[in-house]
């Protein structure tokens, strides 16, 4: 047998070497256990907190639930194309426009023949800010910005629905000539619809009949509301829970020094998150869930709120007269608005659509405005109304 | 002058060379992992009796250009796949059990499926390697008197047809590594059927006439003519379609067609279906307004363009005319020549014909199959030269077979680049040929230095074991072997420097690893005990070999790292096929240190020479099994028990050599110097 | 037969000079540089790739890589029974030392072992390149839009946590909490992190590398939801890690925050009046300029899906000039020690046209030993082809020789 080593001592020397030149090698830091300075802090250009209000885990875990997407792959692993939205929509192509294949998120797309031609879209959105999306449409004109009083002037009525007509002239996306811009917004079923009509501002003006007579003719196709691509709302903690006395919170603002009286049947789950103030489960109902939360400010303004939880319910957002005719009770020493919202929505991703209720309370206070907000199926919702009530009259502050 | 062959020895060697052809018929099957062919009979309840083609039409419809899996191909190399997948074999036999009873080529088979579909249908070409599918699919009946594996006529698995394809759905859904093998066989069955559904449906399009008789009107737009053939339609389609649209003009679109708009769409309707169903071959080049198109058309694909070109509408005529005269030799044998005479011009217009001829010399002249018998026949003259050792001319003639067989090999490969304008190996099957090449080129070469008459024993060995290797990897694969390339592998100077060197590399380090199995079995069976020459120059000549190997692994895989960096940012990712290459080049330096330390003698390079060998093919072949589950049908089936027979053969070797060496040696082998 | 017996005498050796014993220093560069070391070193790298390629059978590459070839120990099951192996680390460490001590100081000079010499400077070279690209390289990936610009790349693998504070401009400052610091933590330990600029200070604990949420039962959890472990992907870049965070401060409730890679967006708090949003994102590097994508081109081969070749169209925007420039398969964009390979491409949907609109796929990489690789490869090469064809031209010359004299004989 050859022989490999010349005595047991050089074995010794393999395992000396071994080590040594191991040791040698950076090696990765065995942890110091004081606490790590943050030293990279960089500077972000854009972001915008008010589009993520709202946000509960829910919605922030909603990729995890089945119906969401379970594995989204990282960019340029093949994560596949968004599919369009589910058809929902019939019209009439007026006479000389060429109607072209859906893409994307096109729900239809219309060529009105021209030199340059003028170009047609609709799309169905998730909700969005109208007042975001009319100012979006001013910039592509190269427009100036307007505020929220301004969209007063712009109502529209749309098949017997309040929706927002636009009409812009300027130059559209830099093209150095007179375009002019037709547009329409209006909430539906919980989606936003956007109708964009540019082009040339003369073919565009000769065709404005026919954009009129689209837009009669353009109607959700017969059925209940689509499909709501939003996230599941409500939770589905199982059973009974936690006693209900507040968790001790911070002291200022309203967490620490908001009591109330916990309706018998319902329990209190402890949270800990920043803006939610208590979470209650319902026995007997779990798929019902109740929160208190506060908002800095006004936390939207009735409008933006009631458009909001109008979207959850599955009903069309309510008109301005119907929000002024909302019932108001008494609470904290406020005027707090009562909303009641009832439609028909999907309340697991992908299922039939059901009867759903959303009961809610707005109460602004001086600095923050309050809210308290119960959703889930209707059958089971609608009984527990008077406990909601009572539960928001008896909101107080601790002496 | 030392005797080359102690004659009490002679018997011995004998002995292996017969053991060699004995062996022969097993290793084949163990290759094809399955028995024998399975006859039956065959049913004739068709009233045509067709008399089979003419070395002309056979000829001709073999240069007949079609596209296919991305590359423009003769129609020849289409059939060949095509029945090497659906029957197992690359010809069939026909009329079994009768007078009449011969063996067809994949181009007749071929026109039979589309010219006489109602012959074909019995044909018994559908191989299924595991009864249990068609249990699974309700033809239980089907198999009661047959093998596990068997062949069955389209006609018996059609009644069956909807459950195959609702099945493999269902099954293409599993992942192909959990896939059982009843699901690859239902999977292989839909495909088969499908395919052989729509190529005898092919010429449908040619059975129909269209009945013009009662629309006047529409006579006008075709000259007159009473009755359509669907090249009249697709040749009159231009004018029709616009006159459909000057009398649809007007109108919202919406209402109810009359007169002759809807006898015009009526027209539409009922062609559609016939030529819809042509649509197995795309064998319409594109030429008039979409000359500028890169893919080629069926005739169904074709329908859809509107209008269609007539100088492509017109290709449809012969067709027609040659399914009319089917049974006509004369007359099928101008229209089919008319018919490729037509596509070739326009094929030739777009450049795109030259390769095709090319090809279809590459599968009939079948140049590998040329180098394997030769290469055999060398062999043989070898071995006949040990038992006169004396007769020179005799181991000449053995190297110029050898010679003779390595240019019908180059040729090989040659056409192959010319077809496909790539260099020589740019997938498996071509490692395979061009391994086989170099090893026997190489083994000349060795010769050519030393005389010694091993390299001249060992090159026909390896060269006829190699390509009939090539052509067992052809029939289980049952694809295309010059299928188009994956855009990463798009032609770079890395890459291909990197591939031909590593096949250099693996072919040194087989023939490595079979010298040393010569050295071992040498010594084993006390050949040649007294000649050291021998053994000598069989050490210096493994270790060149090792040598020489080792530079090619080296290179080669640094070269394919650096086609990895410039390819994906990283040079060295640690997957399976980059290990492979690493473990030659780790253990090739292990036997090169050793041996130079003193540590491994003659003996000892013999040996490890081998596992060397064990290192190379499983790196070549092993590292593709992994990510496919070994035990299943076909084609990985094949490799996996090819390869462990290799393997265990070389573990016999080892053994063999243990016992030698510690226990029947008696004297320690001299150092090789 | 008796001829070979009677010849069978052992053979004498002249004595051995006496040398003077050599010293433990001696001997141990004797072992270092000794053949057996290499061919020992040699076989346990063989045994490990072996293993290491066995086990890609069920464990995906990036942890076989990280188990295998960057560690210093690993006891490896994949063939049933455990192998304790030592990992890559030592082998390649101790491989250069035997390299050098015995491949090139004490290598016997001369005309016959130059190439060798080159032979053994080239894997030299070679390994330091490796140990540089291990330690200072770094890879990720740029998806880009027609249209789209970037000037950052981010990680496969290496997902960091970052509070981003929101001002009223819309702008926002992002503290990071990076990857290595707090991912390698084991079960029950707690990181902090802190910075004079945030009133509170950051904990992060109980992290795994592949998780997904899930409802709590009854009233535990966080708000409702755990992180449940989940085994790890095949492809490493597919894991969604998830950790816990807990906000401290003095006199504060901590406040608990659970965080997931797939999260759809940042979870809002606020401390002190002040907005802040925490997020578990992939760790993100800034390159030194800014690509845009002008045109992504794909060639598919006929009649099938499969691309027969695509490219990137990208102008490199730099100090407020832009250069037009090409990225295909095999030709990578090198500047400033960034390399981007056209690596893929994904399906984001149509265009008006119904054109399918494709992202490009860029692969990033900052490697300072680039091209350590090729410069090595020539060097052994060369030193290979020297040694190979020296020896080659002498067997042919001893074997004339020899056949010469046996002629004459």
């Amino acid at each position: 047998m050859p022989a490999l080593f010349r005595a047991p001592s050089t074995l010794l020397a393999a395992g000396g070497a071994l080590l040594l030149v191991g040791a040698a090698l950076p090696l990765a830091g065995c942890g110091d256990d004081g606490p790590h300075p943050i030293d990279d802090v960089r500077k972000v250009s854009k972001v915008d907190p008010r589009e993520l209000l709202e946000r509960s885990h829910d919605e922030r875990f909603a990729r995890a639930f089945p119906g969401g997407q379970r594995t989204t792959p990282p960019p340029g692993m093949g994560s596949g194309s968004p599919k369009p939205a589910p058809a929902g929509w019939t019209w009439t192509t007026p006479e000389g426009w060429k109607a072209r294949p859906k893409s994307g998120m096109r729900e239809v797309s219309i060529e009105v023949p021209g030199e340059p031609p003028a170009d047609l879209a609709v799309f169905v959105l998730p909700p969005s800010g109208m007042l975001d999306n009319v100012n979006r449409w001013r910039r592509q004109m190269g427009l100036g910005q307007v505020a929220e009083a301004a969209l007063a002037g712009m109502a529209y009525e749309h098949r017997g629905e309040k929706a927002i007509l636009v009409d812009l002239r300027g130059a559209y996306e830099g093209s150095g000539r007179k375009d002019r811009f037709l547009g329409l917004l209006k909430m539906h079923a919980g989606r936003l619809l956007s109708v964009k009509f540019v082009g040339p501002e003369d073919l565009v003006t000769a065709n404005e009949q026919k954009f009129h007579a689209f837009l009669k003719s353009l109607a959700p196709q017969s059925g209940g509301a689509s499909p709501h691509g939003g996230s599941p709302h409500g939770g589905s903690a199982h059973g009974g829970g936690a006693p209900g006395t507040p968790p001790v919170g911070d002291e200022g603002g309203l967490k620490g020094r908001l009591t109330w009286d916990t309706p018998a049947g319902w329990a209190s789950i402890a949270s800990a998150s920043g803006q939610r103030i208590a979470t209650f489960r319902i026995d007997g109902a779990p798929d019902i869930e109740v929160r208190i939360n506060s908002l800095k400010g006004d936390g939207g303004g009735l409008q933006m709120i009631g458009r909001m939880w109008a979207n959850m319910a599955g009903q069309t957002p309510p008109t301005e007269e119907e929000l002024a005719a909302l019932e108001t009770i008494s609470v904290l020493g406020r005027e707090a608005v009562i909303f009641e919202f009832a439609g028909k929505r999907p309340v697991e991703r992908g299922g039939e659509p059901v009867d759903v209720l959303l009961l809610g309370l707005m109460c602004t206070l001086d600095s923050e405005t309050l809210f308290v907000r119960i959703i889930g199926e209707a059958s089971a919702v609608a009984p527990q109304k008077a406990a909601f009530l009572s539960l928001c009259k008896s909101l107080r502050m601790k002496e | 002058m030392p005797q080359l062959l102690d004659r009490r020895r002679s018997p011995r060697v004998v002995f292996i060379v017969l053991l060699a052809f004995a062996l022969g018929p097993y290793l084949q099957s163990a290759f094809a992992g399955e028995g024998d062919e399975g006859y039956g009979n065959e049913r004739k309840e068709t009233t045509i009796q067709h008399d089979g083609w003419s070395e002309e039409v056979l000829d001709t419809a073999a240069r007949i250009p079609v596209q296919q899996g991305g590359r423009l191909k003769p129609l020849l190399t289409y059939a060949r796949f095509t029945l090497l997948r659906m029957h197992g074999y690359g010809v069939y036999r026909k009329d079994k059990g009768t007078d009449d009873e011969r063996l067809i080529g994949p181009m007749e088979w071929l026109l039979d499926v589309l010219f006489v579909p109602e012959v074909a249908m019995h044909y018994e070409c559908f191989r299924v390697q595991d009864a249990g599918a068609l249990i699974d699919v309700g033809l239980e009946k089907l198999t009661k008197g047959k093998k596990k594996s068997d062949r069955y006529t389209f006609a018996q698995l059609f009644p069956a047809a909807q459950t195959i394809v609702n099945k493999a759905r269902e099954y293409e859904k599993v992942e192909p590594r959990h896939q059982t093998g009843v699901q690859r066989q239902v999977l292989l069955m839909a495909r088969n059927v499908d395919e052989f559904y729509r190529l005898m449906r092919f010429m449908d399009f040619a059975r129909m006439k269209l009945d013009l008789s009662s629309s006047p009107e529409l006579q006008r737009i075709f000259d007159g003519k009473a009755e359509l053939r669907a090249s009249d339609l697709l040749l009159g389609s231009e004018a029709l379609l616009g006159r459909f649209q000057k009398l649809t003009a007007g109108s919202s679109g919406s209402g109810e067609l009359t007169g002759e708009a809807k006898a015009i769409r009526d027209l539409l309707g009922e062609a559609e279906g016939p030529v819809s169903r042509a649509s197995a071959l795309r064998i319409i080049p594109p030429a008039g307004a979409h000359a500028k198109d890169e893919g080629w058309y069926s005739p169904a694909s074709m329908s859809s363009l509107a209008p269609t070109p007539p100088e492509m509408a017109n290709l449809l005529v012969p067709l027609e005319r040659a399914f009319d005269a089917r049974l006509d030799g004369a007359a099928f044998q101008t229209a089919i020549q008319d018919f490729q005479a037509q596509s070739k011009k326009l094929a030739e217009a777009r450049d795109e014909y030259d390769k095709i001829p090319l090809e279809v010399t590459l599968f009939d002249l079948s140049p590998f199959s040329w180098a394997l018998w030769i290469w055999v026949g060398a062999f043989i003259v070898v071995a006949l030269s040990w038992m006169w050792p004396g007769a020179r001319w005799l181991a000449w003639g053995a190297m110029g077979l050898l010679v003779v067989g390595l240019a019908f090999a180059t040729y090989g490969i040659t056409l192959r680049c010319l077809i496909r304008e790539k260099p020589p190996v740019s997938n498996l099957y071509e490692t395979v040929v061009f391994i086989t090449a170099v090893a026997v080129l190489s083994s000349v070469i060795t010769e050519w230095i030393n005389k010694q008459r091993i390299a001249l024993a060992l090159a026909p060995v390896v060269g006829a074991l190699g390509l009939f290797i090539a052509g067992q990897y052809e029939t289980l694969d049952a694809k295309d072997t010059m299928t188009p390339l994956v855009a990463v592998l798009r032609s770079n100077f890395w890459l291909t420097t990197h591939v031909l060197t590593i096949s250099i590399g693996y072919c040194a380090g087989l023939l490595a690893g079979l010298l040393g199995c010569v050295y071992v079995l040498s010594r084993a069976f006390d050949f040649k005990t007294k000649d050291t020459r021998y053994y000598t120059s069989l050490t210096r000549m493994t270790y060149g070999m090792l040598a020489f190997g080792l530079l090619f692994s080296l290179v080669g895989t640094i070269l394919g790292g650096i086609w990895a960096n410039d390819s994906w940012g990283r040079f060295w990712g640690w997957d399976p096929k980059e290990n492979g290459a690493l473990m030659i080049v780790l253990w090739s330096l292990v036997i090169v240190h050793g041996r130079l330390g003193g540590y491994f003698k003659a003996f000892g390079v013999a040996m490890s020479s081998i596992v060397l060998g064990i290192i190379v093919s499983f790196s070549w072949w092993g590292v593709n099994l992994l990510g496919v589950g070994l035990h299943s049908y076909g084609f990985t089936q094949g490799v996996y028990s090819g390869l462990m027979t290799f393997i265990l053969s070389q573990c016999a070797v080892l053994v063999t050599g243990f016992f030698w060496h510690f226990f029947v040696r008696k004297e320690p082998t001299r150092l090789a110097t | 037969m008796s001829q070979t017996e009677t010849s069978a005498k052992p053979r004498t050796l002249p004595p051995r000079p006496t040398k003077a014993p050599k010293s433990v220093g001696t001997r141990i560069l004797d072992f270092l540089g000794s053949y057996a070391l290499a061919m020992v070193i040699l076989t346990m790298l063989l045994v490990l790739t072996f293993l290491g390629t066995l086990e890609q059978r069920h464990r995906g590459i990036f942890d076989v890589q990280k188990d295998y070839f960057e560690s210093f120990f690993h006891v490896c099951d994949t063939l049933g029974f455990p192998i304790p192996l030592i990992g890559a680390v030592p082998l390649l460490a101790l491989l250069f030392v035997n390299l050098t001590v015995g491949g090139m100081i004490r290598l016997r000079k001369g005309r016959g072992t130059i190439g060798i010499l080159v032979a053994h400077l080239g894997i030299a070279l070679l390994l330091i390149g490796s140990l540089v690209e291990h330690s200072l390289s770094t890879n990720g990936n740029m998806s880009l839009r027609p249209g789209e610009t970037s000037n950052t790349f981010r990680s496969y693998y290496d997902w960091d946590v970052v509070v981003t504070e929101f001002a009223k401009d819309g702008s926002g400052e992002r503290y990071v909490m990076p990857h290595e610091r707090y991912a390698d933590m084991s079960d029950g330990e707690r990181v902090t992190f802190q910075s004079e600029r945030l009133p509170f200070d950051l904990v992060l604990s109980g992290y795994q590398r592949n998780s997904v949420p899930r409802r709590a039962p009854g009233a535990g959890g966080i708000d409702g939801y755990l992180l449940q472990e989940l085994e790890p992907e095949e492809k490493a870049e597919y894991n969604r890690p998830g950790v816990l965070a807990t906000l401290v401060a003095d006199g504060q409730r901590d406040e608990q925050i659970l965080l997931w890679g797939m999260q759809t967006g940042p979870h809002l708090f606020e401390r002190e009046g002040r907005q802040f949003g925490i997020d578990m994102v992939r760790k993100e590097w800034v390159i030194p300029f800014t690509l845009k994508l002008d045109r992504f081109v794909k060639d598919d081969h006929p009649g099938l899906a499969m691309a027969r070749e695509y490219s990137s169209y990208v102008q490199k925007i730099e100090d407020g000039t832009a250069q037009s420039i090409h990225i295909t398969m095999n030709e990578p964009l090198r500047h400033r020690g960034h390399i981007f390979y056209q690596s893929g491409y994904d399906d984001i949907g149509r265009d008006r046209n119904g054109e399918i609109i494709y992202r490009t796929v860029l692969a990033v990489s900052v490697n300072p030993a680039d091209k350590i690789p090729e410069i090595s490869c020539y060097v052994i090469a060369l030193g290979l082809l020297i040694h190979f064809l020296m020896k080659l031209f002498r067997y042919i010359k001893s074997e004339n020789r020899r056949q010469r004299h046996a002629a004459a004989a």
